[in-house]
């Protein structure tokens, strides 16, 4: 039977399919209904102005336009940070951003708890959190006693971050690919110049330093953009089942 | 059937019972095309049912209201009560005009 209803053409299988599939469990077809139903399968093909196509909902839940705001604005507070930073270590100067740092990630962690679907927040949720406590042990340490992970882990924290709200995006696979890499390719450099002794270098060298930071909170306002802009969904024209008002018009 | 339905071809007929079924109430695809196969005395095929919904509905005589489990049950819109008082008053006079006829025939 399922064939059958096959044949329709799908916006027409997006609005009425349930209900036939429950009229024929309610009352088995037999050759007439058959017949029947492929002469109006026919009828669909011939008549697709009958039903209107399917449209998709666009608009986001709250739940993802909080995630989109919160993406915005902690990529923008980053933007803001690497700014001050690498001035200041330009001019040898230093500056304590710890709270903005902790406010940063405390935005992309909503940003990326928003951005997963309900049923999958509680695991993405207890990852980010243990991250942030070896983070936060890290962080509050002297300098002397940091453990050397410490700041490889707040940028793969944050690449993961970026990774989770990306494949919310309705972003192709490719594009997607690359946002992930600028959240956990940009920030190794940074590492590895770090352990090999060259961050004081490298923040005297604006020109080095703030494109690169730049580029991952730009990463951050492109995905908020696309989440408050697309819903959210996973696929471009992913389609909901129209409702009766818009089959009405 | 006057001009009102009979643009809808071959489902001008299911049409029209499926205007008279809604007329006590919103009814769901299955309770219309058993109370069809009741008012005419003959099967309403799936295809068909489905066909004539979806053709009322796009010229609002019925409406689509909200599903309860799967089954989404149809109301008539104020449109499709009076496309159907019309119907009837016509086929009412068509009625009375064949048996006047008939009448003065016999006689």
């Amino acid at each position: 039977m399922s064939r059958l209803i096959g044949l329709y053409p799908g916006p027409w299988r997006a609005r009425y399919e349930a209900e036939l599939r429950d009229l024929l469990a309610a009352r088995p077809p037999g050759l007439a209904e058959r017949l029947d139903l492929v002469a109006g399968a026919l009828d669909a093909w011939l008549h697709p102005e009958l039903v209107a196509p399917v449209v998709a909902d666009r608009r986001p839940s709250p739940r993802v336009r909080l995630a989109g705001l919160a993406a915005i604005a902690g990529g923008a507070l980053w933007l803001a940070m690497s700014m001050i930073l690498v001035v200041l270590a330009s001019s040898g100067r230093d500056a304590d951003l710890t709270i903005a740092g902790w406010v940063v990630l405390l935005l992309l962690t909503v940003a990326a708890l928003g951005a997963t679907p309900p049923g999958r927040a509680r695991g993405v949720g207890a990852g980010i959190l243990v991250a942030a406590l070896l983070f936060g042990v890290g962080i509050v340490l002297p300098w002397e006693l940091k453990p050397l992970p410490v700041v490889p882990l707040l940028l793969v924290v944050f690449g993961g971050l970026l990774t989770i709200t990306t494949l919310r995006t309705g972003l192709s696979r490719p594009v997607q690919r690359a946002i992930v890499g600028v959240g956990f390719g940009l920030p190794f450099p940074v590492v590895i110049a770090g352990l090999a002794g060259l961050l004081p270098a490298l923040g005297s060298m604006p020109i080095v330093m703030l494109p690169l930071l730049s580029v991952y909170g730009g990463a951050w306002l492109v995905v908020g953009g696309l989440l408050l802009l697309d819903g959210g969904r996973r696929r471009p024209g992913t389609a909901a089942p129209i409702g009766p008002t818009e089959v009405a018009a | 059937m006057n001009q009102g339905l009979a643009e809808l071809g071959r489902f001008a007929e299911p049409t029209l019972y499926i205007l008279v079924s809604l007329s006590d109430g919103p009814k769901h695809g299955y309770a219309i095309m058993l109370d069809v196969e009741a008012i005419s005395g003959a099967p309403l095929g799936p295809g068909t049912l489905y066909g004539a919904l979806a053709r009322m509905e796009k010229r609002g005589l019925i409406e689509a209201l909200e599903p309860v489990d799967r089954r989404r049950p149809y109301k008539l819109t104020g449109l499709g009560a009076t496309t159907l008082r019309a119907q009837l008053e016509g086929l009412a006079g068509f009625t009375r005009f064949g048996l006047d006829r008939l009448r003065g025939a016999s006689r």
